[in-house]
């Protein structure tokens, strides 16, 4: 029960769920209809829905002016591309909230003459352009993290592009996309808060293309549809971390730091090794005194800036080459030469 | 210059309209948080109704009383519409305040919890008739036991209100008393204990009123229970008023309560 109290304080949290139920009543109606319901409780099912709509319109009073706010605050975004989209995306927003503001004053009778089919279809053309740009971003996102991918592995596609050179060029071509395809796959995988906005994105397209009559599907799949999304987006209320931040804007990781990390730690870790190794040729002193200095390695190297890098070096040459030539019979060298940095 | 203003307000409600990423383009479209939209749609809904009763008065044009009262009824079933998972909100608040530790809050707020609880049944049971879903229904049988359960509500919390205050009172009487037992000590001020004696005898209401100054939680849900009393007592006929009065005492209670989402530490605890 606490559960619902901690969801439903959320603002935009009640709304989703009679959006929800909206498209469920539209569904509904639809699949009655096909079944052959009587047109009483079809007209019941079409009245909860125009009132669940309207109320849903009477809360939803305040949300132009917060979608023009929410498009001044992206302006400022470090992405051209990102900015331009979500910039556009959130005054197509605000326009679309402004047209349903004045059907819901036609609908309550505020301003009586005003043209509800004519403002209706300009909602639903603002709403389409939002989900548009929506798409592109991401779309942008999705390729940016491909090439990510790609670039990070090695170049495999290379040497099969040069054999299949030799066969055919469709074959080269099916090979690729099948490259691609494998490709995408694992990147909307990986992020898979990426993917429940694409989707979402994807099955509200669908309300706006049949509303305008630029792509006619049945108002069950339009009902389907927008259910879908408003399920997903209530997924992302109860769990924020299936919510999408983009990778483009994260903070990049302080480099300079974690490389002495790891340098500290890697010294410490050899030196551990080299410890490990005199105690199975049973050189107990020098042992514990390699022992004593990985731990002042690894306390050093998070501390370590440009400059003291060499005097980490000098140390570690210090304890390792008297080493090598113990274990030299044992051809196990450690590796000094990586610590030149 | 509208924005601006749109922003300004929301700083003053504390909405989160900062959210975490403002580069964010999804459905988490952050509106007003849903309590204060709430409170700014009854505002509204009982500005209608004062406004309707005005122009009644002034015989103003029909289409402008038909306009408003249209306006407040469809504000009404709207709001009726969102209330629909509050006798949850209602049983989880008595869950909490029965772990009180003083008698008389832990079973006053308790009890108006639940007898709450009992009216958003009741509102529920109402909405499903306006809806068409439970047709044969009493709509006057069950919106008769909706006031009362709210009626009931109302005392409760009242009561919890005069007892804090009763405790507020006692305490500044022996405060006073205190004081008054530390002048003798000073022998030198005669005409100051005079003064401390005529102060014992001071008139309630300006020992009321200075207590309430001091506590403005206790103030505000005194005034904002007080408001609210006017509509059920006019409904179940104990005490006939105008629709004029009953819009403002809701514009008044509608207010305080903006208030008190706003300013979170103004809320009576």
């Amino acid at each position: 029960m606490e559960a619902w109290v901690r969801f439903s304080a959320q603002s935009a949290a009640k709304e989703r769920v009679f959006r929800a139920a909206q498209y469920a009543c539209t569904l509904l109606g639809y699949t009655m209809q096909k079944n052959g319901a009587s047109a009483e409780l079809l007209a019941r099912i079409k009245q909860l829905e125009a009132h669940m709509s309207l109320g849903r319109k009477l809360f939803r009073l305040g949300n132009s002016a917060e979608a023009l706010e929410a498009a001044k605050r992206a302006i400022h975004l470090s992405d051209m591309v990102l900015r331009f989209c979500i910039t556009v995306a959130h005054l197509n927003r605000a326009m679309y909230f402004a047209c349903d503001n004045i059907l819901w004053a036609g609908k309550t009778g505020l301003v009586p003459h005003a043209d509800q089919e004519k403002w209706s279809q300009r909602s639903f053309r603002y709403y389409l352009f939002a989900l548009i740009m929506n798409l592109s971003r991401d779309a942008y996102e999705i390729r940016l993290l491909m090439e990510r991918e790609a670039s990070g592995k090695r170049p495999k596609g290379t040497e099969n592009g040069h054999q299949a050179q030799v066969d055919n060029g469709l074959q080269h071509l099916a090979l690729r996309l099948r490259i691609q395809l494998r490709l995408l796959g694992h990147v909307l995988r990986s992020n898979p808060p990426l993917l429940l906005d694409l989707v979402k994105n994807a099955c509200d397209i669908f309300i706006p293309l049949d509303k305008l009559g630029l792509y006619k599907t049945s108002p069950g799949f339009v009902g389907l549809c927008g259910l879908t999304s408003s399920i997903l987006s209530i997924l992302t209320i109860v769990h924020p971390q299936h919510r999408y931040r983009s990778e483009l804007l994260k903070e990049p990781k302080k480099q300079q730091q974690s490389r002495e990390d790891r340098f500290g730690l890697q010294a410490s870790s050899w030196v551990g090794a080299a410890a490990r190794k005199m105690k199975m040729l049973n050189c107990r002193e020098r042992e514990s005194c390699l022992y004593m200095r990985a731990s002042g390695f690894s306390a050093v190297g998070c501390e370590a800036v440009q400059g003291e890098t060499s005097i980490l070096q000098k140390m570690l040459q210090q304890s390792i080459q008297p080493m090598n030539s113990l274990i030299r019979h044992q051809r196990t060298q450690l590796p000094v030469a990586a610590f030149s940095c | 210059m509208l924005p601006d203003v749109y922003r300004h307000l929301c700083a003053f409600l504390d909405v989160r309209y900062r959210t975490e990423d403002p580069h964010s383009n999804q459905s988490k479209w952050r509106g007003l948080h849903s309590p204060a939209m709430n409170m700014f749609i009854r505002a509204a809904q009982y500005a209608c109704m004062l406004l309707g009763h005005v122009l009644e008065r002034q015989a103003g044009p029909g289409a402008a009383r038909a306009a408003l009262r249209q306006l407040e009824a469809s504000m009404s079933s709207g709001r009726k519409l969102f209330r629909l998972g509050n006798m949850v909100h209602a049983m989880v608040a008595a869950r909490q305040t029965i772990q009180l530790p003083d008698l008389v809050p832990r079973i006053c707020l308790t009890a108006s919890n639940l007898i709450r609880a009992l009216y958003f049944i009741c509102d529920t049971v109402l909405w499903l008739k306006s809806v068409g879903l439970l047709p044969h229904i009493y709509k006057w049988k069950w919106r008769n036991w909706a006031t009362k359960c709210y009626y009931y509500s109302l005392l409760m919390n009242l009561t919890r209100d005069l007892y804090e205050i009763s405790w507020l009172l006692e305490q500044a009487a022996e405060k006073e008393k205190a004081k008054e037992n530390s002048f003798p000590w000073d022998t030198q001020d005669q005409d100051l204990i005079c003064l401390e004696t005529e102060r014992q005898s001071q008139p309630f209401l300006p020992l009321l009123y200075c207590t309430l100054k001091k506590h403005p939680p206790l103030l505000l849900d005194t005034t904002k229970n007080l408001c609210d009393l006017s509509s059920p007592l006019d409904r179940l006929g104990i005490y006939k008023t105008n629709p004029g009065i009953i819009g403002l005492c809701g514009l008044l209670s509608s207010l305080v309560g903006i208030l008190t989402i706003a300013k979170p530490h103004l809320k009576l605890k």
